[in-house]
């Protein structure tokens, strides 16, 4: 692993800089529910989960974790677990129900009290604009492959920032849009559901340019605000020498194609040609735009993507692009999974800080890192003694802490950590199947029960180190977590 | 869609003959809880679950569904569900709280009125004797691997006949023997978690012949009409390429025919490596005949088959692990492989091709399907509804293929599904759900399945619907188009 030492005594302290935030961080249309409540429009994930086949077992987030209507016990059970700051995105439907023109004030009320009811509690707000739920109105009129979203986008932000103005001070314009160009306009497997290369490319650019102007709205409306998105950044390895080539081509195409725009204003070259946006569609200042300075760059991370030689073992996974050639996805055996099946490796977290650190631009100096989402999927449930004794999350908390405790003594500039998710909710095409919470949710009941894991948590958020029962233990997973 | 195979067309419904038995099943460590209510002494896995490390999360069967004190809510989502039998089995350390000697007549009074009832409702009981719990006082001395092992499992088989006789017509003398012996003594990972091949083989012939004395003690405290057989699960060993057959045919004598051979041909299998075979001194005379005294059925738990091919340990493909004891060899399983969440493949069409087999190595013996069923990752939704798509899909395939066996001229009379609820699956603990009901551990709380409405209406019709009834176009599928690139 690092070659930082991390195999102090008992006694080591290891301690977080002063001021570290500690959140958990959700999405609208997971949580929320109410779907139709108070004036919001139909979002594109509205329209998919109810088309047959797409979600599973026909799931609908139509009541999710009911959050609309349960957000103040949710935030007393939020600040009963210590937690500095809330992470949560604006269902946009919920503001301008067809995604323009007139403000639906309801809606604006939500969040207004959402924000409010955070703040009496000293639990710092930080809104992302948009996590995936684009109006289904926008959608008819061609969803992202339309450079017109882009400026809808740009006068939402504007709504929002006057309406929740100084009283939210960490912004994110997107959350992923790599994965809403690719599952959602390429592989069809998220809303809007569309299979096709050229749309997916084209709203790969207009997703940036969304996040450039959007950017620009919200730093004349909010000047003292700080101002970020998140980006889905997978380590890419390849696990032998003939990977390497296509290992080069898939870090381009899943991280470098929103990351390279954002911090240094061009397209990864890399990447192949049908990945990337046509330069028809690249208007003049585009590119400037989009590199516009940020206050912060949002990481989520969850998992590594490994690259072998095929050898003959043709690859059914389809849906991640590979870079082509003889190639294909790799699980190394020595390495644990999650109930997603997606595999464990803090240090990819780590390498993922270091790589982002490294290649800040001058034009971004004095940008900083969160870490936006970070977590996994458990096969939990209540035990007969009433207990969600979630071990392998903690083991997941405990492996991508520590990264992220080194990556900061190796000197990331990062300023705080959002674990990925406060509340089990509906976890896009798979449905309530996948549990990512350190709450556990009954959803027929919609009785939260606090798991093991944010007992952990809670202790980290509070104390701002790591348990010294930790220490000594290398950088490890917890041995025997099964 | 989901890729599960199916080797009729998808419009056709499938009618069982008059008088097959459907049922589902549970066993005692599994549902019951109350472990030391009314007397009941401390079993194997009791001290196996409270061992660090033995079980997902440290889970135990402390209070499972809590069944000993919900009796009733049982029996009403049994008659409910529509079956015609309900399998259970005996805590043998609530009956004889350390294996021998006294009765503890509140424990035996639990089975009775349990039987009872069922009966009242119209559900036929059938009682397995012996399903894993040993006391961990007969533990304390050898276990299985100590022959008096066995003669202490057909007292109590005595005192069960002497009890139950009236009430129970249909008995299963051992679950799943194999279990016992590879997992309980060879690979340490069920109870009473030893590693120790000479143990094995020893308990190998010590349960053969519990199940022996069993059969015997039952003949003679059970009146006529009363059918005994053993439950076996003989997993298919399926060779992918020729070099694999003779490692598939070695592995099927060491898993099955180690147990199938010695009851229904009073030998043990040549063909198995001499270190998985009891050890001749172990072998008295008489009892060889007395494993291999005739059965009324064989029971048969059915979930998976294994695929062998040739492969390097040392630079291994996607999908292969290493067959232990055997260089060169793997199991295989293929990435596109329809799989439950216990990574096990579904390949209904395996279990038409095992009961074909069945059926000619036991010269058409009845068969029962006494355990068919998978795990998978079940939830109440914000409807309140489970809706295990996944597990009517499993279960529509594998009655299917129970279908197309029985066309095939097989003696199949009836299939048990597993299981009734979610309960405490052995070393998983509480995370791998296989009942037709949801279980909620905390409350005690048993809610139906979809799954529970499906099989339970097949169960009343002898029915099974087709598929495209199952899963019309325009409703939700097993499985939906999901992703494993982010969140």
């Amino acid at each position: 692993m690092s070659a930082t030492d991390t195999s102090g005594s008992a006694k080591t302290v290891r301690a977080f800089p002063e001021g570290f935030v500690w959140g958990a961080a959700t999405a609208a249309y997971q949580i929320e529910g109410a779907a139709t409540a108070d004036g919001r429009g139909p979002s594109v994930w509205d329209t998919f989960s109810h088309t047959p086949g797409k979600v599973r077992g026909g799931d609908t987030g139509d009541i999710a974790c009911d959050f609309y209507n349960r957000s103040e016990e949710d935030l007393d059970l939020m600040k009963s677990l210590g937690l500095a700051a809330f992470r949560f995105s604006i269902s946009w439907s919920r503001i301008q129900p067809t995604g323009s023109g007139a403000i639906n004030q309801a809606g604006i009320d939500f969040y207004r009290r959402l924000v409010d009811g955070l703040r009496e509690r000293e639990i710092a707000p930080a809104i992302t604009l948009f996590h995936w739920d684009l109006p289904q109105g926008l959608e008819d009129a061609g969803g992202w492959a339309n450079r017109d979203t882009a400026e809808r986008f740009a006068d939402y932000a504007q709504i929002m920032a006057e309406a929740i103005g100084s009283d939210c001070d960490d912004w994110m314009t997107l959350n992923e849009p790599q994965v809403v160009a690719n599952q959602g306009y390429r592989l069809g497997i998220h809303a809007p559901g569309v299979t096709d290369d050229a749309i997916a490319a084209a709203t790969t650019h207009h997703l940036l340019l969304a996040h450039g102007l959007a950017t620009q709205r919200l730093r004349s409306a909010l000047p003292a605000a700080k101002l970020g998105l998140a980006l889905n950044l997978n380590v890419v390895k390849a696990a032998d020498s003939f990977a390497e080539a296509a290992a080069v081509v898939a870090d381009a195409e899943q991280n470098r194609i929103f990351m390279d725009p954002i911090l240094h204003g061009s397209y990864p070259a890399a990447a192949r040609p049908h990945m990337l946006p046509p330069e028809s569609l690249i208007e003049d200042g585009d590119m400037d735009l989009i590199s516009t300075p940020l206050d912060f760059i949002g990481i989520n991370y969850y998992a590594p993507f490994y690259l072998k030689r095929a050898d003959g073992v043709v690859s059914t996974d389809r849906r991640t692009p590979t870079g082509g050639g003889d190639v294909v996805p790799f699980m190394p055996p020595h390495l644990p999974t999650t109930a997603m099946g997606w595999l464990i490796e803090p240090q990819g977290l780590y390498e993922m800080l270091k790589i982002v650190t490294s290649e800040l631009p001058d034009k971004q100096s004095g940008c900083r890192l969160y870490i936006t989402e970070n977590g996994c999927a458990a096969e939990d449930y209540v035990d007969p003694n009433g207990v969600v004794n979630d071990v392998e999350r903690i083991s997941y908390l405990k492996g991508h802490l520590d990264a992220i405790w080194r990556a900061i003594q190796d000197g990331v500039p990062l300023d705080g950590y959002f674990q990925w998710s406060l509340l089990d909710n509906f976890e896009w095409a798979y449905g309530y199947q996948k549990r990512f919470g350190v709450v556990f949710v009954d959803f027929g009941t919609q009785k939260r029960t606090i798991k093991q894991s944010a007992r952990v948590y809670q202790q980290i958020a509070t104390t701002n180190e790591l348990p010294h029962e930790w220490a000594g233990e290398g950088a490890g997973l917890i041995a025997g977590a099964v | 869609m989901s890729v599960i195979s199916h080797s009729s067309d998808l419009m056709r419904a499938r009618r069982f003959p008059e008088g097959f038995l459907w049922g589902t099943g549970t066993s005692s460590y599994q549902i019951e809880g109350a472990v030391t209510a009314d007397g009941r002494g401390r079993s194997i896995w009791d001290v196996y679950a409270h061992t660090r490390g033995n079980v997902f999360r440290g889970d135990n069967g402390d209070i499972a569904c809590d069944s000993y004190n919900r009796l009733q809510d049982d029996l009403r989502i049994i008659k409910d569900l529509g079956v015609g039998a309900y399998r259970f089995s005996v805590a043998w350390s609530r009956v004889q709280p350390t294996g021998s000697g006294a009765v503890n007549q509140a424990g035996l009074d639990y089975y009775r009125r349990l039987a009872e009832q069922l009966r009242e409702n119209g559900v036929q009981p059938v009682v397995t004797v012996y399903h894993w719990d040993l006391p961990q006082a007969l533990e304390d001395q050898g276990g299985w691997a100590n022959r008096d092992t066995a003669q202490r499992m057909a007292e109590l088989a005595l005192i069960l006949g002497a009890e139950l006789g009236d009430q129970v017509s249909m008995w299963i003398t051992i679950n799943e023997p194999l279990q016992t012996v590879h997992q309980g003594y060879r690979t340490g990972t069920h109870a009473p978690g030893l590693c120790d091949d000479a143990l094995a083989a020893a308990a190998n012939h010590h349960i053969l012949l519990g199940h022996g004395l069993v059969l015997q003690a039952l003949r003679q405290t059970t009146g006529a009409g009363t059918v005994i057989g053993p439950t076996m699960d003989p997993d298919p060993y399926v060779a992918l390429d020729a070099e694999s057959e003779a490692v598939a045919e070695t592995l099927d004598a060491e898993f099955n025919l180690v147990y199938l051979d010695p009851v229904l041909r009073q030998r043990y299998p040549e063909s198995a490596r001499p270190e998985m075979l009891p050890p001749e001194a172990l072998i008295r005379d008489g009892d060889m005949e007395l494993i291999g005294a005739p059965i009324d059925f064989l029971g048969v738990n059915y979930y998976r088959p294994h695929h062998i091919r040739r492969g390097d340990w040392s630079d291994l493909r996607i999908g292969e692990e290493p067959v232990p004891g055997f260089p060169g060899f793997v199991h295989y399983q293929a990435p596109e492989q329809e799989r439950t969440v216990m990574d096990w493949p579904v390949v209904p069409a395996s279990l038409r091709d095992l009961l074909g087999r069945l059926h000619a190595y036991t010269d058409g013996l009845p068969l029962y399907i006494t355990e068919n069923g998978c795990a998978a990752d079940d939830y109440v939704s914000p409807g309140g509804t489970i809706d295990d798509y996944e597990r009517i899909a499993y279960i529509h395939g594998h009655l299917d293929a129970a279908a197309d066996a029985i066309a095939d001229g097989v003696n199949l009379a009836g299939y048990f599904h597993w299981s009734l609820m979610d309960n405490f699956e052995w070393s998983h603990g509480y995370r791998r759900r296989f009942g037709l009901h949801y279980v909620e551990f905390e409350t005690g709380r048993r809610v139906p399945k979809r799954s529970a409405g499906f099989y339970g209406n097949v169960a009343r019709t002898g029915t099974l619907p087709s598929w495209e009834e199952t899963f019309p176009l325009d409703g939700p599928m097993p499985s939906a188009s999901t992703t494993p690139a982010a969140v």
